[in-house]
């Protein structure tokens, strides 16, 4: 059981919950995460590789169903217990935890907004899965298109003219849909996916965001998948390219069609995975800081423990604060935004608050990981410890699912033109339809 | 108690669903706008009049709109469609024999009968005020074309709608069903459209 006291009240069930997903993440996680990050990139994706047992073990204790509404096959959670899972797998591999988020994406969004067809024939054979056969990924990322796919809602119709055009193009033809072009090299676990949950922009687009979202299974003829890539962290999670040449898809596998609607949609995905990935920040920060003060507990230097020095002592209290703080803001934005998008199916939450829960529980994951590599002094830079693995992948997560830079901006346009409204406001979207319309 | 879906009886079992609920009447308390829903024929929709009970429901909800309105059918889509099925805008539709009318549709090449009627529709209109369906009634062709909403879609998407097959949101974020209007009122009141759309679903349909 994690220890530490929680200040919200935990049901048994929560409890017992929090317990079972930590004993995973310390006994079957962790270790392999470890292992992941010494092998080369080839190694990590080979059928023998750690990521598979992984993997299959994530999958035959159903932590992949944990976001889908209990009337789709879902674990019947409640939002809290959705965020305990995250922060225990955060706290196991930031790397990891990324993948088993991922994989989601594709499959729960199908579920959410799908066809009835689609989730026949997708969705079900992947919530029944207990092998690890069926893997998702999200193509978001392109060459030419990075943290950039993640504003242009909100960006003023001059520039996003700039823009220019996706790398991804899908284009009608009769009853299927045709795809061309190339996700960029960090697709978190493209080598190893079976499926991408896909954002393309339509051919002939008016502007850069007039896009739709679909599902492609990654064997269909015309797909190939690049080299995985080698990372300074996360090296846990394989990353790589998708080129998509002529490939087809049936038209129900277009999820979210072109128009409005793909706009809420790409900001309420967005609002999801931002609480999720603030989890894992939470749980990230969180080891870092217990490794850090379990060291400073043994470590003596100066004839005493070095938790005994003052400036031992201040960082690790500054680290408990941050830590603490960004748990239970990143709980409730959770809260709210899972009511919102998985239970009250009204896709109407909040893009700044969810957003800063993934923005402040970053920043706070890096500093966290900063100061305990401090503590641990030349150790803290030597492969002998965990830390230093720990730090270089809270360095990546300033980057990774959007930069806090292009996050910050984008929440910041929210919170200047919405601050005094109650409410989810899409104007943002219709000025743009509006002005790309005419 | 199942219903015939399209028909007057679906309608009245609408009506009565919605304004006896109250979580409907909390969830929409500030909602001030109508819709008007383009059922479009299509193949599926010549299947299903095959069947005597639902031919006859949909004869019964022309039937509805009032006979001075009728005239706006002529010259357009929806008369096309009419001549088709062998029925005209001033004939008395509560004589037809829906039993002989819903055979000679059996025969029908459907192809055929899209092509004569490209474009019909049977055109609904709901108002809602605060918590209340105010109205619903069959549209005449060019009738409530400034709804606050417009919703336009086959009608075998429709049909999933109804039928709880699908939910309204999953149709228009997939673009099968098509939605006109103010979007920014709509998101707004996400709980009230969600919560109208399941009250339609959960009426039994009669198959």
């Amino acid at each position: 059981m994690p220890k530490f006291l929680d200040l919200d009240e935990l049901t048994e069930e929560d409890k017992m919950l929090k317990e079972e997903v930590h004993r995973f993440a310390a006994e079957v996680m962790r270790p392999a995460s470890v292992e992941l990050d010494r092998m080369s990139p080839e190694d990590r994706i080979k059928p023998d590789s750690p990521y598979f047992k992984v993997f299959k073990q994530m999958k035959k204790l159903g932590y992949h169903k944990i976001n889908l509404p209990e009337e789709k096959g879902g674990l019947g959670l409640t939002p809290l217990q959705r965020y305990m899972i995250f922060e225990e797998l955060g706290w196991g591999s930031l790397g990891l935890a990324t993948a088993i988020g991922v994989d989601q994406i594709p499959f729960a969004t199908a579920a959410l907004f799908g066809s009835e067809k689609l989730y026949e024939e997708a969705v079900i054979p992947w919530i029944e899965d207990d092998k690890g056969k069926y893997h998702g990924c999200w193509g978001v990322t392109e060459p030419e298109h990075g943290s950039d796919y993640l504003i242009a809602l909100r960006e003023e119709p001059d520039l996003l003219r700039k823009f220019g055009k996706g790398n991804v193009i899908i284009e009608k033809d009769g009853d299927e849909w045709v795809i061309n072009g190339q996700k960029s090299a960090w697709v978190s676990s493209a080598p190893v996916a079976t499926h991408c949950g896909l954002h393309a922009q339509i051919k002939d687009a008016k502007f850069f965001a007039d896009g739709a979202f679909c599902l492609v299974p990654l064997d269909l003829d015309g797909v190939k998948k690049g080299k995985p890539v080698d990372m300074l962290g996360m090296r846990d999670d394989p990353q790589g390219e998708l080129f998509f040449d002529n490939v087809r898809i049936p038209d129900h596998y277009t999820i979210v069609a072109p128009g409005f609607f793909y706009g809420v949609f790409a900001d309420q995905l967005l609002c999801l995975t931002s609480c999720g990935m603030g989890a894992f920040a939470v749980g990230l920060a969180r080891a870092c800081f217990e490794e850090a003060l379990n060291y400073a507990r043994q470590r003596v230097q100066g004839g005493v423990p070095i938790v005994k020095h003052k400036n031992i002592k201040l960082k690790l209290y500054e680290m408990f604060e941050k830590i603490e703080t960004a748990r239970y803001y990143v709980r409730k934005a959770t809260e709210y935004t899972h009511r919102k998008v998985i239970e009250q199916k009204t896709t109407d939450a909040s893009p700044r608050h969810a957003r800063a829960a993934q923005i402040y529980a970053k920043k706070v994951a890096f500093e966290v990981a900063h100061e305990a590599v401090q503590i641990f002094g030349a150790y803290g830079l030597s492969k002998e410890f965990i830390i230093e693995k720990l730090f270089r992948d809270a360095r990546c997560m300033l980057i990774e699912d959007g930069t806090v830079e292009v996050l910050s901006l984008e929440a910041a346009d929210d919170v200047i033109s919405n601050y005094e409204k109650d409410y989810y406001d899409v104007e943002h979207i219709t000025k743009l339809m509006d002005h790309f319309e005419r | 108690m199942a219903v015939v879906y399209p028909s007057k009886e679906w309608m009245e079992e609408l009506y009565k669903k919605v304004n006896s609920d109250e979580e409907y009447k909390k969830v929409a308390a500030n909602w001030e706008g109508d819709y008007l829903c383009v059922v479009e024929l299509d193949e599926e929709a010549l299947k299903d009049f095959q069947n005597p009970k639902i031919l006859k429901g949909f004869l019964e909800m022309l039937d509805s709109i009032p006979k001075e309105k009728r005239e706006r059918f002529k010259g357009t889509v929806n008369e096309g469609l009419l001549i088709a099925l062998g029925l005209s805008v001033d004939m008395d539709i509560s004589s037809v024999n829906v039993d002989e009318l819903a055979k000679k549709i059996a025969e029908m090449d459907p192809k055929v009968v899209l092509d004569a009627a490209k474009g019909a529709s049977l055109n609904l209109w709901m108002d809602f005020w605060h918590g209340e369906l105010r109205n619903i009634e069959v549209a005449a062709p060019g009738e409530h074309e400034d709804a606050k909403f417009k919703l336009i879609g086959p009608y075998s998407v429709f049909k999933q709608l109804v039928m709880g097959k699908a939910d309204a949101i999953t149709l228009v974020v997939s673009g099968k069903l098509k939605l006109q209007g103010d979007m920014g009122y709509m998101m707004r009141n996400m709980a009230a459209v969600r919560k109208f759309t399941e009250l339609m679903a959960s009426i039994p349909i009669e198959s």
